[in-house]
């Protein structure tokens, strides 16, 4: 039987994963091509098939893609060709490399002893042919040095970034990995920070859970002080998957045997938190997304429900970090995903280690930016935790289904062509930055900065129903306003003064005007989103709150603007940089 | 939920006419005539004469916000004899009458020598001469370097052949446009090829580049000015206009581009419009916003030494390579050129046209 068929074999026969495609050309690298889904349930899938693999093929490596831009590569370059016989994987490197340093360190210790005696001694030409001596010497005393600590040396487990490595040289790699990131975004090494892992029941954010466990427990150097929450937010209702009940018993499971306290918040909480309304809210949320008509625009959507959920479940436990299980293949496809949906932006916020949220205190992180997400599974595989139920969905999903299932897909086959992809687009969005030109000014939906040009529109916003309806908002491109311009004077029915505008404009209580002035508030991008919701009124409320406030704010200050002292550079774009 | 086809994705085939005309409708924007098409950008369904209107108007538009040109501009329009050319030839010509722009337009074709490709091509681009009534300067290669690109391939084979032809022709259009006095250049780039030079960008790490890519002015610099007028135009609209107008274009890719990895980008992009038609300006959008690091400055401009073209070394690409190519070096250098160039990203010629992103697409082949 051959790989595939196995492979094959295993999918289809087990009942929970029944999806899975597999290339044939992949087969030697165990590369799984899913179809797609949200990330969760794929983790966990080529997660299984993964423990599968490596249960039948121990003696091959797997090998995530090298990137020689990795500065915390275990074994210096410059060192790794000379030094080490790289080519038989059976040594782990890491191993060989400590034992090498460390005996070559003695050797100089005692060289430089010699040496002094020898400068005692007298003679230039004795030290020069006692150097050469030694440069002979040398050569064969490698392969000496490993041969005698064979035992200390140990088996390889993964092929990580051009080096095999043990389990625990491994083991020890992620973690400071990690570390080094946590580390980034914490603000006092004294105090206990609240943190609340956002865990998804997928492998990456459990991971994370583990990880953090690790810190907490001193493993790797010294003790990190944290004080930890877990949340799941709930999204079966839209979204339902098989072994609900099993994923959720786990989570509060491992999270018990961590010992963190954990939490899990419907979806359908975006309407507010009433027990009592419950099943109302849960009609609501349904009948929400019916009306949305893309599914692009469906799946983003969750995605700031979920986001503004989990701020919201932060501040009310008092932890003022969330930290998210984003692995570096997500990040890559959110790069292309959002550069597509008009995201430019703000994509270089979203996708960095620490998001920067503007208006509240809540942070969001992403530790396992840099790891691939072979690297996490096949470290998930090693910990030998208990099994996760997989996640999987009642309906399937195809990669042309929304922009951001189509990311995925496209990535991954990149990544299989290349394995530098996700790398090289990291590198890419590390050269841009998110200015954060006005933080007063975030999109009311995805509370994401807007540009200055979005600030000055609604700065100078004039009485009327100033953009044209939502649909016609997908085609305004930079150039087109003068357009819209036109549109609006054939058919706004009241113009007015522009200058210092009055206080009577805003609330009109007619559904148009609010739902135009609610437009104005969000980025472009949202208002793509916008323009896909047919029932405007099943918007969470959040959204309508936030654009209220602004635009309050907004009018108030102009009210008062003669008399404030200093204030407003939002003209420059490109310096109000935020470092 | 998921099972309903969302009604964006029904705009697939948008670029092709409506056959039977649906139900006595008329047209959205004039309410008059009967309605042909449905316009890929909005999705409207409109009747010809309103498409001719809304398309020049956006370009027309692009020019004058843009400050694209001054009365009195020699403006050489590169020409290939491909659709792009073609119709930017057609509609410059009649907004340059309509509004009354006061430009000297000309037409500058480059001949690459490439057999059976560009022989025919050359033959619209005279055709579109006598039709337009505006001079046409060829200008070929063989003249400029010596070198047919058949030579070349037969030189140096199908790999790199188009690193080549890239650095050769961005040289040749502007030393075409200095033989016709003009100041300034524009080409026929389109929203979906700078849309997918933005996703080419990002996949390759150019950053340079991926500045540059979204201007719709460069190589303001020293050297001549190129413009875009196309940049916010759909290809499909360019093909739909052609195609109404009954334009004469040819229509043959180079026979010389492989492509393979641009090929995936370009797929991808189709793939994304499908799902959603106004991803092509969202992309643009987005590259207009990015906001690059300070660390990510330009690369000193100065001339070169042999030949006085604008360029970041002593030499620039195109005399290095035509000496290599002289040496019968060329198949050993090339590689090192590239990987050279990509590293300091120095390449800093004064255009980010198709062809010039060609050549870093080697590098990632060859990786
Ligand atoms: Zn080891
Ligand atoms: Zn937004
Ligand atoms: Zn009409
Ligand atoms: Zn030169």
């Amino acid at each position: 039987m051959s790989l595939l068929d196995s492979i094959q074999s295993i999918v289809f026969n087990s009942k929970s994963i029944n999806r899975v495609s597999i290339n044939s050309a992949q087969c030697t690298k165990i590369d799984c091509h899913l179809s797609h889904s949200d990330g969760g349930n794929k983790s966990s899938a080529i997660g299984l098939l993964y423990v599968w693999y490596m249960s039948t093929h121990e003696e091959e490596l797997p090998s995530c893609g090298s990137n020689d831009n990795d500065v915390n590569n275990t074994v210096p370059q410059s060192t790794r060709r000379s030094q080490l016989n790289l080519q038989d994987n059976t040594k782990c490197a890491k191993c060989v490399f400590n034992i090498i340093n460390n005996t070559t360190k003695q050797k100089e210790k005692e060289k430089k002893e010699k040496k002094q005696q020898q400068k005692k001694k007298g003679s230039a030409d004795d030290t020069a042919a006692a150097a050469a001596v030694t440069a002979v010497e040398e050569q064969p005393q490698v392969s000496e040095i490993i041969e005698s600590a064979k035992d200390a040396i140990g088996k390889p487990i993964v092929h990580f970034r051009s080096e095999s490595l043990c389990w625990e040289c491994y083991k020890d790699l992620m973690l400071k990995k990690f570390r080094t990131n946590i580390v980034k975004a914490r603000e006092s090494k004294r105090e206990a920070e609240k943190l609340l892992i956002a865990l998804s029941g997928g492998t990456c954010s459990m991971v994370v859970a583990e990880l953090l466990r690790q810190c907490i427990d001193g493993l790797g150097k010294s003790k990190m002080f944290f004080d930890i929450q877990c949340v799941h937010v709930d999204e079966s209702l839209l979204y339902p998957y098989y072994q609900y009940q099993e994923t959720l018993e786990y989570l509060r499971e491992l999270t018990a045997s961590f010992g963190f306290p954990f939490h899990v918040v419907p979806l359908e909480n975006i309407y507010g938190t009433d027990p009592s309304t419950a099943e109302s809210r849960r009609s609501r949320l349904i009948d929400s997304f019916k009306n949305v008509s893309s599914n692009t625009s469906k799946e983003d959507m969750i995605v700031y429900y979920r986001e503004h959920l989990l701020s919201q479940t932060a501040h009310t436990l008092g932890c003022n970090k969330v930290v998210l299980g984003t692995s570096s293949n997500r990040l890559a496809s959110k790069l292309v995903a959002s550069t597509s949906k008009g995201r430019g932006f703000t994509v270089p916020n979203e996708t960095s280690v620490v998001i920067e949220q503007p208006t509240n205190n809540i942070k969001f992180y992403q530790p396992l930016r840099d790891l691939l997400l072979k690297e996490i599974y096949i470290y998930y595989r090693h910990l030998r935790l208990r099994e996760a139920p997989v996640i999987h969905p009642f309906t399937e999903t195809k990669p042309k289904n929304s922009i951001n299932t189509l990311c995925d897909d496209f990535l991954h086959c990149l990544q299989d062509i290349s394995n530098q992809t996700v790398h090289t687009l990291l590198r890419s969005v590390d050269k841009l930055i998110s200015p954060s030109v006005n933080s007063e000014f975030i999109c009311s939906m995805c509370l994401s900065p807007l540009t200055s040009t979005e600030i000055n529109a609604i700065e100078s916003k004039k009485n009327s129903n100033n953009s044209s309806a939502s649909s016609n908002s997908n085609e305004c491109c930079s150039t087109n306003n003068s357009k819209s311009d036109q549109c609006c004077s054939t058919t706004s029915t009241s113009t007015t003064n522009g200058g210092c505008c009055s206080s009577d404009n805003n609330n009109n209580n007619s559904n148009n005007n609010s739902n135009n002035n609610l437009v104005q508030t969000l980025c472009y991008s949202c208002r793509i989103l916008y323009g896909d919701i047919k029932q405007k009124e099943s918007l969470a409320p959040y959204v309508k709150e936030n654009s209220k406030t602004l635009l309050t704010t907004n009018q108030l200050k102009n009210e008062i603007k003669d008399f404030l002292l200093e204030d407003d550079q939002d003209e420059d774009e490109d310096e109000g940089e935020t470092k | 939920m998921d099972n309903t086809t969302p009604t964006t994705t029904t705009n697939v085939e948008n670029s092709t006419p409506i056959k039977k005309k649906s139900g006595g409708k008329l047209c959205e924007l004039c309410n008059v005539a009967r309605p042909v098409l449905k316009r890929p950008k909005t999705g409207q369904m409109i009747c010809k004469e309103c498409f001719y209107t809304v398309f020049e108007d956006e370009i027309h538009h692009t020019i004058v916000s843009n400050n694209l040109f001054k009365r009195g501009d020699r403006v050489a329009i590169g020409a290939s004899g491909g659709k792009d050319s073609t119709v930017l030839a057609e509609v410059m010509t009649l907004l340059n009458k309509k509004y009354d722009y006061g430009l000297d337009l000309f037409l500058l074709s480059i001949d690459e020598g490439i057999t059976g490709y560009r022989d025919d091509s050359l033959e619209t681009v005279k055709r579109n001469q006598q039709q337009y009534q505006i001079p046409l300067k060829i200008l070929s290669y063989k003249e400029l370097y010596n070198w047919t690109m058949d030579e070349i391939v037969k030189e140096i084979g199908l790999k790199g052949n188009c690193t080549f032809c890239g650095v050769f022709r961005r040289q040749a259009l502007d030393r075409g446009a200095v033989i016709l006095k003009a100041n300034k250049i524009v080409t026929g780039h389109n929203a979906d090829d700078i849309a997918e030079t933005v996703l080419m960008n990002l996949l390759r790490g150019d950053i340079p580049r991926l500045q540059r890519c979204v201007n719709i002015v460069t190589g303001s610099e020293g050297a001549l000015p190129r413009s875009k007028p196309f940049k916010y135009t759909y290809q499909k609209e360019i093909v739909m206009y052609a195609y109404f107008k009954k334009l004469d274009y040819f229509s043959t890719e180079c026979i010389y581009a492989p492509n393979a990895y641009r090929g995936h980008a370009r797929d991808f992009l189709k793939d994304l419009e499908a799902i959603r038609p106004s991803v092509i300006i969202d992309i643009i959008h987005s590259a207009e916003n990015f906001h690059f690091r300070e660390e990510n400055k330009m690369p000193v401009q100065r001339n070169c030494i042999q030949c006085g073209y604008i360029c970041s070394n002593d030499v620039c690409m195109a005399c290095d390579l035509l000496k290599n190519l002289n040496s019968g070096l060329a198949k050993v250098k090339l590689s090192i050129n590239l990987k050279r160039k990509d590293k300091d990203n120095n390449n800093n010629n004064n255009s980010n046209n198709n062809n010039t992103t060609l050549s870093n697409q080697l590098v990632i082949e060859q990786k």
